[in-house]
């Protein structure tokens, strides 16, 4: 049995999404793949809102798709980040660190 | 803008490749779990447990799609409304030109329908004409009215070279008194030729014919309109061939 994973926190879906494909572009098959591996099995990624969130991401203009051929030869929809993904990626990983820290600094004076 | 447009008409394709999209990924997902040893069946049931229920993402994405035609249409409508309020001359002489645009076409529309579209309902109402007078003289001197002399007309009925039949008719209002109060009444003075050139015939009882015409004054003879008829039998007892009193009222 793996050990017991926790839902993804609301609103994060789309952060990871980027930041796999900022790495190289991909499909949704790939990109749940991936989110499988860097998370090591510790984030449940429901498969099922992998579709609306590459989508939405698409309608807001942070992502392109594209039909390609696949590494198994069929064609599939491969996503990558637009310039404007990529600002958007910036500021959300940097929005993220902040409050990470700040989270961070409240629980260590906490403790003290 | 374009982009959005072409949306709405790419709607069937966006559909297509969202199924693409998906079909693919349980595809893939069901061949890795028959890579890593599950038994061809149970790798699909896997593959298609794991993204959910097909249906419920594709709804998902869909409210996607729609949420964001629907802010952006939203966003159109603010945008516009605002830019007609800052100039409202420009709104009124818009709103004015369709107004008058809109209302002129179905003028017209209105008036084809009824001289071109709808034909008459008669036997064979593309072999009918009018004859008209051209000039400033007939009748008194009114100009045309379609009048034409009655003896005119009957010397137009004898010929049977040009038409094959004539008819003469002239729209009048009468008095209809069938034993009540006599009331006044949209008629027509017909020839006895009416009914036989536009193929036109009762519901009960007959129509006029040529001999009904044949000398003037006598026994004058009424028909009536089948939708007058149900509408008044009731009210006017008129009867198959009853005695009613028609007097004209100029």
């Amino acid at each position: 049995m793996p050990s017991p994973r926790f839902p993804i926190p609301q609103g994060t879906l789309d952060m990871l999404i980027l930041q796999i494909l900022s790495l190289e572009p991909t499909h949704g098959y790939g990109i749940a793949q991936r989110l499988e591996q860097i998370s090591k099995s510790v984030v449940q990624v429901n498969q099922g809102s992998l579709y609306p969130a590459l989508h939405r991401l698409e309608q807001k203009g942070w992502l392109q798709a594209e039909w390609k051929e696949s590494e198994t030869g069929r064609e599939a929809k491969f996503y990558s980040l637009t310039r404007t993904g990529r600002k958007q990626l910036a500021e959300e990983k940097d929005s993220w660190s902040r409050l990470a820290t700040a989270v961070q600094l409240i629980f260590e004076e906490g403790s003290k | 803008m374009i982009r959005r447009l072409l949306n709405w008409f790419r709607r069937a394709g966006l559909e297509n490749d969202l199924e693409r999209e998906l079909r693919y990924h349980i595809d893939r997902s069901a061949a890795d779990l028959v890579a890593a040893g599950f038994p061809e069946h149970e790798a699909r049931r896997r593959a298609a447990a794991e993204i959910g229920r097909i249906t419920q993402v594709q709804e998902e994405v869909r409210d996607v799609w729609l949420t964001r035609w629907l802010r952006d249409f939203i966003y159109d409508l603010r945008y516009s409304a605002r830019s007609y309020l800052r100039t409202p001359g420009f709104t009124a002489t818009a709103v004015l030109s369709f107004a008058l645009g809109i209302g002129a076409t179905t003028a017209i529309y209105s008036l084809v329908d009824q001289i071109l579209l709808h034909s008459l309902p008669v036997r064979e109402p593309e072999r009918l004409v009018l004859i008209d007078w051209k000039g400033d003289t007939a009748g008194g001197g009114f100009g045309t009215w379609n009048l034409m002399s009655y003896p005119l007309c009957r010397e137009l009925q004898t010929q049977n070279r040009i038409f094959e039949g004539v008819l003469c008719r002239a729209a009048t209002t009468v008095n209809l008194a069938a034993g009540g109060e006599p009331r006044p009444v949209t008629a027509e003075l017909v020839s006895g030729t009416y009914f036989g050139v536009l193929g036109v015939g009762p519901a009960i009882g007959r129509v006029l014919g040529p001999d009904d015409d044949q000398t003037p004054g006598t026994s004058p003879v009424v028909v009536l309109n089948y939708d007058f008829w149900q509408a008044r039998s009731t009210a006017i007892p008129i009867s198959l061939g009853r005695k009613s009193s028609l007097t004209s009222t100029r």
